[in-house]
């Protein structure tokens, strides 16, 4: 029984690292239609940024996080208004080219300071911190990304409903046409999702240093990861991120744990789901 | 309250619209009719900001509104009933009312009092507040383009081809909130294929044939002229 329940917890907990790096791209991809094959690179960035802040600064994650999310915003901001912006109009495979090219450009910026080899990590006191109750263990820092990327999930899915900014970019997704005609910037409400969107990136990737590594290379993992994740969520629908992420961190817990030598087979499993969902139900699962 | 002069428009290097001028006196309604792809949508899209003319003026209440991003034109209470409606189809009815209000500073104050105004034009819309307006019939849709356009509080309110589509019936609701929200204070610059109907509640017709307007007088004289009989009525 204890077991069981440590695999539960051990999932759900996984899935706050799964909510946490989607989030961002669902907004992107989901919420206003833009692709950005960049996203585990913003969040490598991230998660580099938040390691120099560490190492040369003295300063914690925790604290650093919000200069980290900030900076990555306005990166963002600057990337949408130098190149993005441009494609955007023309087909979308020209968006795909665009930022499958910039995370290359950031991926060989990561090589220049850190070399290719190097995996970067860093020791914050709470890192291996972890509750003990009834023989159960929960760790502190991923209970911190879980909670985290709760208040984000409800945090958006409200704002996406109940504000001028949110209602703005549902509308531009739905019909670009239909956003000029009552008087909607687009191109200002572009800006600031994908602004945010990467942002959410370089924010978990902070979290993320906390609770794993870092190196160059990262990033290209979390993409897919995310591009999988929103798919079988349906496009647009945050709440159904909710439910994709404490599946498949359940459902690869389980695996790592029941199955002997499981644990090499998660990234299979995940894809193998995906896949399925996909066959059957290409919509999404979650899709009203 | 709305003057066009001289525009020229050009999609690449096709000339669409040849030095157009157009005069919309306020509180009036002006119908400009023509054949398909005479250049009606392309004139509406010009004056809305979505596309912008070679050469010309627009001139809104004393501004120059010439080039303008729609989001300017709009926010200075010139709306739209666009052609093939535009609604946001996976938000609800009452989402795209207030989106239409939303960027339109004294409408947005004032959207709970036009709301009920909207919904006394079309009962059928109130039905259906919280369904999704992708669910609705055309007809439906093409009630709520409208709403949503009056949402804004415009004083001008361009509308294109409100009856494409719509039965009888349907056409007659329409065109009866058009009426009610003129006399209300509405400017309407009108956009139609329906050539007899549009001409009838017309203060000013004018015609469009390949980019150029051909004619212009009031509307009763327009629909008594041999010309638009033989070739818009088929009398």
């Amino acid at each position: 029984m204890n077991t069981f329940i440590q695999v539960l917890v051990n999932g759900i907990l996984q899935s706050g690292t799964y909510m946490i790096t989607t989030l961002g791209l669902a907004l992107a991809v989901g919420v206003v239609g833009i692709l950005n094959l960049a996203h585990g690179e913003f969040l490598m960035v991230g998660a580099f940024l938040s390691i120099i802040f560490y190492t040369v600064f003295g300063i914690d994650p925790l604290i650093s996080i919000l200069i980290v999310s900030l900076l990555i915003l306005l990166l963002g901001i600057g990337t949408y208004k130098i190149s993005l912006k441009k494609v955007l109009d023309s087909a979308e495979v020209n968006q795909l080219l665009l930022t499958f090219g910039i995370s290359i450009i950031l991926q060989n910026i990561a090589v220049l300071y850190s070399g290719s080899k190097e995996v970067m990590v860093i020791n914050p006191p709470y890192r291996d911190l972890s509750w003990n109750i009834e023989g159960i263990g929960i760790s502190f820092s991923k209970t911190l990304v879980f909670i985290i990327a709760l208040i984000l999930v409800i945090t958006l899915f409200y704002i996406l409903n109940n504000t001028k900014v949110g209602k703005s970019m549902r509308a531009v997704e739905q019909n670009r046409y239909g956003a000029y005609i009552v008087g909607i910037n687009a191109d200002r409400i572009f800006k600031i999702a994908f602004g945010v969107s990467v942002g959410l990136a370089g924010l978990a990737g902070v979290m993320l240093s906390i609770i794993l590594y870092a190196t160059p290379f990262i990033g290209f993992n979390y993409t897919l990861k995310a591009f999988a994740i929103i798919m079988m969520a349906g496009m647009g629908n945050l709440r159904g991120i909710l439910w994709s992420s404490l599946i498949l961190g359940i459902i690869e817990s389980a695996l790592g744990t029941y199955v002997p030598g499981g644990t090499g087979w998660s990234e299979g499993i995940f894809f193998f789901i995906i896949l399925i969902i996909l066959l059957v139900k290409p919509e999404g699962i979650f899709k009203k | 309250m709305l003057k066009i002069e001289n525009i020229n428009v050009f999609y690449g290097l096709v000339q669409a619209l040849w030095d157009i001028s157009i005069e919309v006196p306020e509180g009036s309604i002006v119908s400009i009719v023509g054949a398909n792809g005479a250049g009606k949508t392309t004139l509406m899209r010009t004056i809305n900001g979505i596309i912008k003319p070679k050469s010309g003026k627009i001139i809104y209440n004393g501004i120059d509104i010439t080039g303008k991003d729609s989001n300017y034109v709009v926010s200075n209470g010139i709306t739209h009933v666009p052609e093939g409606r535009q609604i946001f189809p996976k938000m609800s009815v009452y989402e795209n009312l207030e989106i239409g209000a939303m960027f339109i500073k004294d409408a947005w104050e004032k959207r709970k009092e036009t709301m009920e105004f909207v919904f006394s034009l079309f009962p059928r819309l109130k039905e259906r507040i919280n369904q999704a307006a992708g669910t609705m019939s055309g007809g439906e849709q093409q009630m709520l383009a409208v709403a949503r356009a009056l949402m804004g509080r415009p004083k001008l309110m361009l509308v294109d081809e409100p009856s494409l589509g719509l039965s009888p019936a349907l056409t007659l609701t329409v065109f009866d909130a058009l009426k009610k929200a003129n006399k209300e204070g509405v400017t309407i610059l009108l956009v139609e294929q329906n050539v007899k109907k549009s001409l009838e509640m017309a203060k000013i017709g004018y015609v469009l044939e390949n980019g150029r307007i051909v004619m212009k007088d009031d509307g009763k004289t327009l629909l008594a002229n041999p010309h638009i009989k033989k070739a818009y009525l088929g009398v």
